[in-house]
């Protein structure tokens, strides 16, 4: 029977109790050890059980181990559904991997590695998800609201080509061929912003695109 | 069709309402040859054609970049969205 651990312990490990894990009384760190010790013994005679194909043996084994290995995972997933799904998973793995376990070590360190490795793995590819989402079903007219240093780089990159269409043309031509000429933007709208005379933009305009046909032969 | 540029003080101004007139059909995305365009303009065949050929040409680079990232601002490039004068 597995009994809650004692006020101001730091991790949530259950303390045995019941015959040779009821010493009832209260636990100090040399019944604790004495306990472990007597559990390792246990836990390392079941093992060999198991590997002899006793699969009641095995049972023994996830009774006695099991919160350890749930606390692990929960601990690192922080979510009921995760971890049970995570903890079936591990003592496959546990079980699995029985004949490479060695007896002279503590069976719950062995087997909480696992719960750690499973716990690490199914949390890098949690966080991998939204970045996934975010490529695939974002709406396009969302994009644009969305700025991070990937977006900084390809809006730069976008306008860099863009300049680079018209790049043998004065600024003025510049201007008026891709605001104009492109982006459909009004030589009167033109002339606002930039402080020039509509007719001097058109001209630009007419000028900038003969440099380009000229330079294109 | 011949144009009537008595409207107009000088054949130039026809010619570049001629050009405003297939820049607004390519805005539309209309984007009608250049020849079949200028059968409209023979008078200004020969000097509207490289100004047209330039003007679809620099369209289709642009329309290009604009596909691959909607957010490209031309008035952002030119410093001209934030003061509203060059910088």
């Amino acid at each position: 029977m597995l009994g809650s651990g004692p006020a101001g312990r730091r991790d949530n490990r259950p303390v045995l109790s019941g015959d040779v894990r009821n010493p009832a009384r209260e636990p100090r760190s040399g019944v604790v050890n004495k306990e472990r010790t007597v559990i390792a013994v246990f836990d390392a005679e079941a093992v060999a059980r198991v590997l002899a194909g006793d699969l009641e043996a095995f049972a023994e084994l996830v009774e006695r181990h099991d919160r350890s290995i749930w606390a692990c995972l929960h601990n690192i997933v922080g979510n009921a559904e995760d971890t049970r799904d995570l903890k079936a998973e591990c003592w496959e793995s546990i079980f699995v991997k029985l004949r490479e376990y060695d007896p002279s070590r503590d069976f719950r360190k062995w087997a909480v590695g696992f719960a750690r490795k499973l716990g690490c793995a199914a949390l890098r590819h949690r966080k991998s998800l939204p970045r996934m989402v975010g490529i695939e079903f974002v709406p396009e007219r969302r994009l644009p609201t969305v700025s991070g240093p990937q977006d900084e780089h390809e809006r730069l990159l976008a306008e860099e080509e863009a300049r680079a269409i018209v790049a043998p043309l004065p600024r003025e031509q510049q201007m008026a061929v891709l605001c104009h000429g492109c982006d459909g933007m009004s030589y009167k709208e033109l002339a606002r912003l930039t402080g020039r005379k509509p007719g001097t933009i058109q001209s630009d305009y007419r000028r900038g695109l003969e440099t380009l046909r000229r330079l294109r032969e | 069709m011949a144009l009537d540029c008595s409207g107009y003080s000088t054949p130039c101004d026809a010619e570049l309402a001629a050009m405003e007139e297939y820049i607004a059909l390519l805005h539309k995305g209309t984007e009608p040859l250049v020849e079949e365009f200028l059968k409209g303009y023979p008078q200004f065949a020969e000097s509207l054609r490289p100004v047209l050929e330039a003007a679809v040409m620099v369209n289709h680079k642009y329309r290009k970049i604009k596909a691959r990232y909607p957010a490209l601002s031309v008035k952002r490039l030119f410093g001209l969205d934030a003061a509203g004068h060059l910088p």
